[in-house]
This record gives C-alpha cells, sequence and structure tokens, in this order.
C-alpha cells in the first residue's frame, strides 16, 4: 500500500542514494531497489528539498511558485511524486 | 526450483576468515591480467586456472606501470555448499553486496569473491568443476574483481559494450547480453576490435573530460576478429545503446539518460552503489561523451549511421551540465 503525505510531512531522501543533477534533470542510483531513476526538472527541483526540513505543505507552495501552477495540481503532483518514490524505496523510513 | 540459503557471512562461504595482514609479500604472484591502469594478480592458482586464464586473457600488455594492483589468492573448493550448478533453465546466479567491514563479496553458482575495503587484496574460491566452466567462472570472478577495482581506486568503469576503432578514436557499444554488442562489433568494417563483451574505462587525466577505453582482458570470444590484444587506450568518441532494427540510425540521446544507458550497463556495482558512487561516474562519462541509441540491423554496416556525430564529436567540445 503506498504511504501517504499529509501536509505535515517531513519526507527526506534515502542517505546513501547516488545521484547527479544533469542538465537540469536528476539521475538517481537506488542500490536498495535495483533501480536507476531519471528525475525531470520537476522532481529534481523537489528531490533537492526532500531533507527532512521542507513538509509536504512547503513542497507544494515552492512548486507553486517555481513552475506556476495552481494549488491543486501542485498538491497533487508532489503527492503521487512522493508516492512514486516511497513505492521505489527511494525515501528514508 | 530448489531453495538456496543465502550466506549471510562470507565465513559461509570461505572456509577461513580473511586475514589481509598476514599475506605473503607481494612478488609469489602465479598469473596477471592487465588492463589500462588496472593489474590483478593471482597467486596459487592451480594448473587448470592458469590454463583457463592463458585461453582469453593475455595479449600484448598496456603501457606504463599498472597504478591499480590487486592481489587475489585463488582456491578451489571441494565443498559445494553455496556453489552448485544451476538447476535447468534457471538463470546464473550472481550476487553482490558490500560487507560490514567495509569490503566486498560476490556469489555465483561456482564462484565466490572477497575483496577488502581498499580493494587491493582478495579472496577467491572456484568450486572444481569441467574446465570448460572453469574458463567461465574465473573469467566471471575477475570481472567482478577488477570492476570494484577499477571504480574503488580510479574512478574507472567495466561496463557490459564492444568497443570499435576508426581513426584512432573509439565508438563504444553499449548492451546487455543479447543487446548485439558482437554482432554490432563484427558489423563495424575496419578498424580494430578493443572489447568485445566488456570495455574498461577511464577519465583521461586530460583537462578535457575524455574518456579512454583500454584494450579489454575479457573477451566473449577469444579470437574475435580485429581484435586489439594490447596496448595504448583510445579516446571514447561516441557511445550507442544497442536496438535491434531495421537499417541503421542514430537517435541523440540527452545527457541524463545516457547516464542512464552507462549506470545500466555497469555491472557489479549497483548493489554496492554507496561506495563506488556509481552515479558521479556514469554522470562524467555522460557529460562527456555523446551518447545515442543506435538502432542496427543484423546484416548491414551500421557505421555511416554515426559517422556524423563522430565528425561532430571531433569538433565540439565537452559541456558542463551541472555537476
Amino acid at each position: 500500500m503506498s504511504p501517504t503525505f499529509d501536509d505535515s510531512a517531513r519526507p527526506r531522501s534515502r542517505p546513501g542514494l547516488g545521484e547527479q543533477l544533469i542538465d537540469g534533470e536528476a539521475v538517481i542510483v537506488n542500490a536498495h531497489g535495483g533501480e536507476i531513476l531519471v528525475l525531470n526538472e520537476c522532481g529534481a527541483f523537489l528531490w533537492q528539498r526532500l531533507d527532512g526540513e521542507h513538509d509536504v505543505a512547503a513542497l507544494i507552495g515552492a512548486v507553486q511558485e517555481e513552475f506556476e501552477v495552481d494549488e491543486p495540481t501542485a498538491a497533487g503532483d508532489v503527492r503521487e511524486f512522493l508516492s512514486a518514490l516511497a513505492e521505489r524505496g527511494a525515501l528514508a523510513d | 526450483m530448489r531453495e538456496r540459503p543465502r550466506p549471510e557471512r562470507p565465513g559461509d562461504v570461505i572456509p577461513e576468515p580473511m586475514e589481509f595482514a598476514g599475506w605473503p609479500p607481494l612478488g609469489s604472484a602465479s598469473a596477471q591480467l592487465r588492463a589500462g591502469p588496472l593489474e590483478l594478480r593471482l597467486r596459487r592458482a592451480d594448473r587448470d586456472a592458469l590454463d583457463s586464464l592463458a585461453r582469453w586473457a593475455g595479449g600484448g600488455e598496456p603501457p606504463g606501470k599498472p597504478s591499480v594492483a590487486v592481489e587475489i589468492e585463488l582456491t578451489r573448493a571441494e565443498r559445494e555448499r553455496y556453489l552448485e550448478d544451476p538447476q535447468p533453465g534457471e538463470p546464473l546466479r550472481l550476487e553482490v553486496w558490500p560487507e560490514p567491514n567495509g569490503g566486498f563479496a560476490m556469489v555465483t553458482h561456482h564462484a565466490a569473491l572477497l575483496l577488502d575495503a581498499d580493494c587491493e587484496r582478495g579472496l577467491a574460491v572456484l568450486t572444481k568443476q569441467p574446465p570448460e566452466r572453469l574458463d567461465l567462472s574465473l573469467q566471471n570472478l575477475l570481472r567482478v574483481a577488477a570492476a570494484w577495482a577499477l571504480a574503488r581506486r580510479a574512478g574507472g568503469l567495466l561496463v557490459h559494450a564492444a568497443a570499435v576503432e576508426r581513426d584512432g578514436r573509439a565508438v563504444l557499444l553499449l548492451g546487455h547480453s543479447g543487446a548485439g554488442k558482437t554482432t554490432a562489433a563484427r558489423l563495424a568494417g575496419a578498424g580494430s576490435v578493443l572489447a568485445d563483451d566488456v570495455a574498461v574505462l577511464t577519465a583521461s587525466t586530460d583537462e578535457d573530460g575524455s574518456w579512454l577505453v583500454h584494450p579489454s582482458p575479457f573477451w566473449a570470444e577469444s579470437d574475435f576478429p580485429g581484435r586489439r590484444g594490447g596496448g595504448e587506450a583510445l579516446p571514447v568518441a561516441l557511445a550507442c545503446s544497442l536496438r535491434h532494427g531495421a537499417g541503421a540510425s542514430l537517435e541523440t540521446l540527452p545527457r541524463s539518460r545516457a547516464a542512464v544507458v552507462v549506470a545500466s550497463c555497469a555491472p557489479f556495482l549497483g548493489a554496492c552503489a554507496e561506495t563506488f558512487d556509481l552515479a558521479a561516474a556514469a554522470g562524467a562519462f555522460a557529460r562527456s561523451v555523446p551518447t545515442g541509441l543506435l538502432t542496427f540491423a543484423k546484416d548491414a554496416p551500421w557505421w555511416p549511421a554515426v559517422a556524423d556525430s563522430l565528425d561532430g564529436a571531433r569538433s565540439a567540445p565537452a559541456g558542463d551540465g551541472d555537476r
């Protein structure tokens, strides 16, 4: 079952994952899941903020501001993105 | 399929605990294998193992003194608790994991390997097996050791790729088994072949960020036509991910996708990616080397499809591309 992320959750990327930012996209080498992920510009933007300091509400606000999308769209995208990362073992427990 | 217990500790596989400090001094190596900066020295290899090694390795030695030397004590084991023949239809087992002490472990059906955290010394066990299996097992084992040592100590990569030479530069043909590396290398036409299955890559010491491919010591076909047995490394002018299709065409890949292609073709590092920083090496390669998706047919030359890209690579400087 996919985890849910309420506004106060403070997601953090899993320590030790290899990451490279290339031409605005992020390449994540996840040894634990055996996967290599490519995050697009928006995903890379969020990935850099998965530090345990930013809560979900802040992430949604940052996406709204950076990419000029409305709040419902940003909220949906952010939560979907976080769920996908969690399913792939790319977030800290 | 049978259930096979997974060894939790290398001591389950290797009868005696590893003790690097107490080994005899270097100089007693009974076989060696070189590629670029890398030298694998095998000690205590028995005659079967040495004969097997000689069948596919060797050729001219690369110039210069190796900077990455690994000494491996090779033994043969009667005990086959974890090292046993695959069942019919069962894929070749290959498990890799980081050890709590910082070292690295690998187990296949027929071999086990441990390297210390610095990838300077190792211990390998091969089961008693027919000579034809021994050849494969020994090569697999040494490929893993080479991949770890290159990554750990030279920031290099061992990748599933063929490499063909033309006019002093190399084209890398990346792909897993069945992708068509051997076929594509045969279709390359004139020029020597530096690798038919596994290529040894290192970053150049020049400031241009270029990457070099070294004549490989690991071959799927030891008598591959045009095989270059040794000598100087060549700069990689173009890397291609392979796809079977009609005709020949090259589609340029974004550099982020190029990094994924390279990382996914670097076997044995993934499970220990935190240590080897596979992402950094793949990213550095992708920033420097133009990479494309090469569609090719099994019976037609593909070289004309990449010629324009090669000409472009000769004149275009490597990009920056973030970090």
